[in-house]
């Protein structure tokens, strides 16, 4: 009997049925895998609260498996009263336009002296009112209104456990819907297999 | 939705509370939708010759825009499920839309859109819309809010 001859044949029958039968196979595992998105949102002012929030209800608009791990000052959009400012100070790339009048007036980007925008006290305040009316006037949904869109289409919110340690926050301060309050040990293998990661 | 369209709301067709505004909720893609009417939107719904559709937009794109668009009805929609009765004569719909491309030969210019492919639509339906009418014409606005 010659069994070396047979394990030959038999080694290349497999290996022709693989490469005839394995393309096909991996496309079908493929189209019926869900997409996955993993987000670590470490910001917390008003312009950067709007990507991971934006991001994450179109992931998930589209059917993926979306979640995101708030750490650091991305731990506050997860707050129940979002306390989300924006600062033009030291953000050069802000435009300074006032969101009423005529269309001439609306048009000029003022500039802002850091001199003025550290003196004044409340100027944040004024710049984040003018943020927010800016995105009124254009229709674009609030950062309470993306997180709530999150929220119903199932994006998982996860917080950071140490980031709320270390900031003296208790937990009946966020929402309820947080869905964990883990370390980046735990998220660390859900940003590995998931198919696209995102640092905001 | 029914497919024969009443034309015009009759201030008969229904009681309004002290005030003339309505409150309500109707059903949009299988999620109740809470419904704020002026006394001002009745009347010129009353005036109206056709039936008024509202039509909800969420446009995914670099930002999430909500934009409401409101048309007269001239002829009898085809039956479809994607559009809510409201009123007599008021129609609600609802759709997300993206941009289909942007090009850099076209600035100012609105990019085209198309249908966003949502798995579970009836998840972005908003939680409330309130129409009302001024001299400028019909005003819409709609939003969500997991907290109402």
């Amino acid at each position: 009997m010659n069994t070396d001859a047979s394990t030959t044949d038999m080694d290349k029958w497999l290996s022709e049925k693989l490469d005839e039968m394995l393309p096909d196979k991996l496309q079908q595992i493929e189209e019926a895998k869900t997409p996955s998105m993993a987000i670590i949102a470490t910001k917390g002012t008003l312009d950067w609260a709007y990507p991971p929030f934006i991001l994450a209800s179109t992931a998930a608009a589209l059917g993926w498996d979306t979640s995101v791990f708030f750490t650091f000052y991305g731990l506050l959009l997860l707050k129940k009263e979002l306390p989300c400012e924006v600062s033009p100070l030291g953000n050069p790339a802000m435009p300074m336009k006032m969101p009423f009048g005529p269309k001439w007036f609306q048009n000029i980007s003022w500039p802002m002296p850091n001199l003025i925008m550290a003196g004044i006290p409340g100027f944040e305040k004024v710049a984040t009112g003018l943020m927010k009316k800016t995105f009124k006037n254009k229709g674009v949904a609030t950062i309470e209104e993306l997180r709530s869109l999150c929220l119903e289409a199932d994006v998982k919110m996860v917080a950071c456990q140490m980031t709320v340690d270390v900031f003296g926050f208790s937990r009946d301060e966020f929402i309820p819907e947080v869905s964990e309050y883990v370390g980046a040990t735990y998220f660390l293998p859900v940003a590995q297999k998931s198919d696209v990661c995102l640092f905001i | 939705m029914d497919g024969h369209l009443e034309n015009r709301l009759a201030p008969a067709d229904f009681d309004l509370p002290r005030g003339g505004a309505y409150s309500g909720h109707v059903d949009i893609l299988g999620k109740p939708v809470r419904i704020d009417i002026s006394a001002a939107a009745l009347r010129a719904l009353t005036r109206n010759r056709h039936p008024v559709m509202v039509e909800m937009e969420l446009y995914f794109s670099c930002l999430i825009r909500k934009q409401v668009y409101f048309s007269e009805l001239t002829e009898p929609r085809p039956e479809s499920r994607d559009s809510s009765r409201i009123l007599p004569g008021l129609y609600a719909t609802f759709r997300a839309v993206t941009t289909s491309h942007c090009r850099i030969e076209d600035p100012g210019a609105k990019p085209p859109v198309e249908a966003m492919p949502i798995r579970e639509p009836h998840r972005f339906v908003p939680d409330w819309l309130t129409i009302d009418h001024r001299r400028s014409g019909w005003k819409g606005e709609y939003g969500f809010s997991r907290y109402l």
